[in-house]
């Protein structure tokens, strides 16, 4: 024998100079039709093409290259167009087709490693019109073009097409790949969180969001990377995700991230965020907890177990998390509003007082806190001084009518109907269906017509 | 010349062309498919029976079906039938495979039978559009009287019907809804057509065939009830497919035989046949020595028109066992092995081709292989690899529609047919497989 068994079994190593080789290969021997896959990142594919431009000049290459989504899935007929335009043709690269592909549920389920039972049950409903009119139209393709088609793409385009389009990937003449090399992907890499940095608040339209995506994916897709790297690569795609209000695709990424980099303890923060949002507090808070082993010095954690254990009604230990916050980080306004408003559900009015006053001496113009400090105020019955934090918090906010009419009670409190329904007004103006502040105004008004 | 060769090789073992009828590239492989003859199954059925047959006919992509119905055409032309063979979906096709319903095969088979029964007199059917005109025409808003076209023009018109429905999804649904309700008068003006056409044959013909291929590939849409467009289409309105008054054979969705349904489809149709693999390896893992011989039939049949000389075992491949190599791994599927083939070729200047080459496009299709299976399908496969068999679940008839898993056919020494699968022979080596393999040995 001249191999042995074991032989025949292992995979060959790819070697990107071999692979491109036999690509030159096969381009070199198609005559007319034929359809080849090469997956890679769109920056090797541009390298890629210049070289095979270099390499065989004796082929007429064009390129063929989205941007956007195709709208109607018509990839036929973009081909059909550009080749009436451009003329004799051999080799045509297509590049950009993911985009046609993201805006589709599967695909992110895809994305965020979603097990097939689950992106099953999308089956077939939402295939991309893409998809079926590659498949649909195989044999238009074979009969109308005689052209070697070069499709680069990602590697979860080809396993969409694998899935979707299985009888147009069927006629291939060959599959390539060429991992980017470590280079190439660092650079990749830095220039993707430039980017990245600059738009953080992720206020992003679905272009640029598709964008950003398929950026993402594209390097997730290399192998040539640290865990470390990959696992906030992952976080970003689930930041992303909860942008868009994709929330279970995002805690998908997080578990991922986790599973090979648990020693994030931003992960695990960006988790129990998300959990919290959700309302599974025992699972944030769970997550929490792995956060602040990881670093126990980090303040918004420990806020943010606050928070959590506020809404499980343990406001005790929510207190307790809020002052190791504000050990941490003394003038973290928001811990000591949270911690006044966990005081206050204790009871603990006076300590809550206090703990707003901390807050409004950071960030006197948040009315938000003087609001909540003229809501205590008002439990201890100190009306006066209720008053006097209303009418700060309306500086900021004087359209605000829920401030106008807790304004108006204060007032009413008070003895001073007059002035409460001028406050009552306030709301009206400001909201004009405003309930509250109608039926105030009748009560007073009957009371004053009583007199 | 070498060079020259191999290009010629290279563009002749396309996937793309199912081979016409009496092609010498084709092989014939009956008995390593488990005694499949489409000639002798479907064929001596429709020149036996006294009745008209309705018959189904399914098999894995790419294992030849078509290449088989071409042949099965020729053969019964050659005794005595006039056939209407079309390609529902594909070129020309007259169906959306992500949008099929039973309306858009009734009417592809309307158009294919006027068109090709040209001496029947359409009067039944032309008539029967009449009634329907004014409708057709609000819905596809066009002024066309249908009076003032000639009876060509009007023949025409079912065409174009059916083109609309499969390439203007917007009209789609409304013509389905003209036709839906009228789909009983339609048959019945159909088979009067029919009924005059079978008069009108050429002298040496007495039956008429209808082969409606390529209906394998309408997508499975589920609905929220849980049943598919399939039970739609082959079960529900299974009275009306069979309706014509003709011999009929219609390709359907291998999955579907494998459907809960499939006893449903057996008791409608009687039992679909069914193209299997070509057997290259006995169900204990010994190479099966004829199933083999044919596979390298296949491609001595692809290169012998070029290189008619050449010895397989050491001009075309560096040596037998790199050619044996080959043949086993693609599992006797047919367009595996030209993939295969085509694969390798990409990696040689010269012939023979070297087992490296080989092994470089197992490699290759190996990870294509590695993507098509999902996480949790890869316990079903190391189970199919122990038992030889399968569940009747979604799971195994996804894995089948994907080729991941195959079906053989054999007989034994009792020439009792035995029926197993297999996981296909590239998974088997693919690391996520054997660990599975092994998890479920030290599991029991």
């Amino acid at each position: 024998m001249p191999q042995s068994i074991t032989d025949w079994d292992q995979d060959l190593p790819k070697d990107p100079a071999e692979e491109y080789q036999a690509l030159l290969r096969a381009l070199r021997r198609t005559q007319g039709f034929g359809l080849l896959f090469v997956r890679c990142s769109p920056a090797e594919g541009e390298r890629l093409i210049q070289r095979v431009r270099e390499d065989l000049p004796e082929k007429q290459t064009g390129v063929l290259k989205f941007n956007q989504p195709i709208s109607d899935g018509n990839f036929y007929k973009q081909v059909e167009m550009y080749l009436a335009d451009k003329g004799s043709t051999n080799i045509l690269f297509i590049q950009g087709l993911e985009h046609s592909l993201y805006d589709y549920e599967e695909t992110k389920k895809r994305l965020s490693g979603w097990s097939s039972e689950d992106t099953y049950s999308y089956s077939w409903k939402g295939v991309p019109r893409l998809l079926s009119n590659l498949n649909q139209q195989r044999e238009r393709f074979r009969d109308s073009f005689n052209v070697s088609f070069v499709f680069l793409v990602p590697l979860f385009v080809v396993k969409y097409l694998i899935h979707r389009a299985p009888d147009f990937f069927d006629w291939r003449s060959g599959t390539f790949e060429f991992p980017a090399t470590e280079e190439l992907f660092e650079e990749s890499l830095r220039l993707f969180i430039e980017k990245w940095d600059i738009k953080q608040d992720l206020t992003l339209n679905t272009s640029e969001q598709r964008e950003k995506a398929l950026a993402i994916q594209a390097l997730l897709e290399e192998d040539c990377q640290t865990t470390e790297q990959k696992a906030d690569l992952l976080l970003k795609q689930g930041l992303l995700f909860v942008s868009i209000g994709q929330y279970q695709e995002a805690i998908a990424c997080y578990d991922k991230a986790l599973a090979i980099y648990p020693q994030s303890h931003r992960i695990w923060y960006e988790r129990s965020n998300l959990l919290d949002d959700l309302g599974t507090y025992d699972k944030a808070l769970a997550s929490c907890d792995q956060a602040l082993k990881l670093k126990s010095d980090d303040h918004l954690a420990w806020t943010l177990r606050g928070n959590i254990l506020h809404s499980l009604q343990r406001f005790q230990d929510a207190v307790f998390s809020y002052d190791k916050s504000l050990t941490i980080k003394p003038n973290y306004y928001d811990a000591w509003d949270f911690r006044g408003d966990a005081l206050k559900d204790l009871g603990r009015y006076e300590e809550a007082i206090d703990s707003y006053d901390r807050a409004i001496a950071l960030e006197p113009e948040d009315s938000e806190l003087w609001k909540n400090r003229g809501s205590v105020l008002v439990k201890l019955g100190r009306y006066k001084e209720a008053l006097a934090s209303y009418d700060n918090a309306l500086e900021s906010r004087p359209n605000d009518p829920e401030l106008w009419n807790s304004r108006g009670n204060i007032l009413t409190s008070l003895g001073n109907p007059k002035e409460a329904l001028i406050s009552y007004r306030s709301a009206l103006e400001a909201d004009p269906g405003n309930a509250d502040a109608t039926m105030r105004i009748l009560t007073l008004s009957t009371q004053n017509s009583d007199k | 010349m070498s060079e020259e060769l191999i290009i010629k090789i290279y563009n002749a073992i396309d996937p793309f062309e199912p081979l016409p009828a009496g092609d010498p590239a084709y092989v014939d492989c009956q008995e390593e498919r488990g005694d499949s003859n489409i000639l002798m199954d479907l064929g001596r059925e429709i020149l036996r029976s006294k009745r008209m047959t309705c018959q189904l006919y399914a098999g894995h992509r790419g294992a030849g079906k078509s290449t088989e119905l071409l042949r099965l055409k020729q053969n019964l032309e050659s005794q005595g039938c006039f056939v209407v063979y079309f390609a529902a979906i594909g070129e020309d096709g007259d169906i959306d495979p992500e949008d099929a319903q039973y309306t858009d095969i009734l009417l592809a088979c309307t158009r294919h039978l006027l068109e090709g029964l040209t001496a029947a007199d359409p009067t039944p059917l032309l008539s029967w559009l009449r009634d329907r005109w004014n409708a057709f025409q609000e819905v596809a808003q066009t002024e066309i009287q249908f009076e003032s076209l000639d009876i060509g023009a009007q023949i025409q018109q079912f065409a174009n019907l059916s083109t609309s429905i499969r390439a203007v999804p917007s009209l789609r649904q409304a013509i389905r809804n003209q036709v839906e309700p009228h789909t009983v008068t339609l048959l019945q003006a159909l088979n009067e057509f029919i009924a005059d056409g079978k008069n009108k044959l050429p002298p040496d013909r007495s039956q008429l065939v209808v082969i409606a291929d390529n209906l394998d590939r309408i997508v499975p849409i589920r609905q929220d009830d849980g049943r598919s467009n399939h039970d739609d289409i082959f079960l529900d309105r299974s009275e009306q497919l069979k309706n014509l008054d003709c011999h009929l054979v219609y390709t359907i969705p291998i999955s579907m035989v494998y459907s809960n349904r499939a006893n449903d489809l057996k008791d409608t149709y009687g039992n679909p046949e069914l193209l299997p693999m070509i057997m290259v390896q006995l169900p204990n893992g010994e190479l099966y020595e004829p199933g083999f011989n044919k596979v390298k039939q296949v491609i001595a049949n692809r290169v012998n028109p070029f290189a008619p000389e050449a010895d397989l075992e050491t001009d075309i491949f560096d040596s037998a066992d790199t050619l044996q190599k080959l043949c086993l791994a693609s599992g006797g599927h047919v367009r595996e092995l030209l993939l295969l083939m085509k694969e390798a070729l990409n990696w040689v200047d010269d012939l023979p081709i070297p087992a490296k080459a080989i092994r470089r496009a197992i490699t290759e299709t190996r990870d294509t292989y590695r993507r098509t299976v999902e996480k949790e399908q890869w316990s079903a496969l190391a189970n199919v690899a122990k038992s030889l068999s399968i569940e009747n679940d979604e799971t195994h008839r996804s894995l089948l529609f994907r080729s991941c898993l195959m079906e053989y056919r054999y007989f034994d020494d009792h020439d009792e047919m035995q029926c197993w699968y297999d996981v296909h022979p590239l998974i088997k080596k693919i690391p996520e497989f054997k660990d599975t393999v092994v998890q479920l040995k030290t599991g029991n």
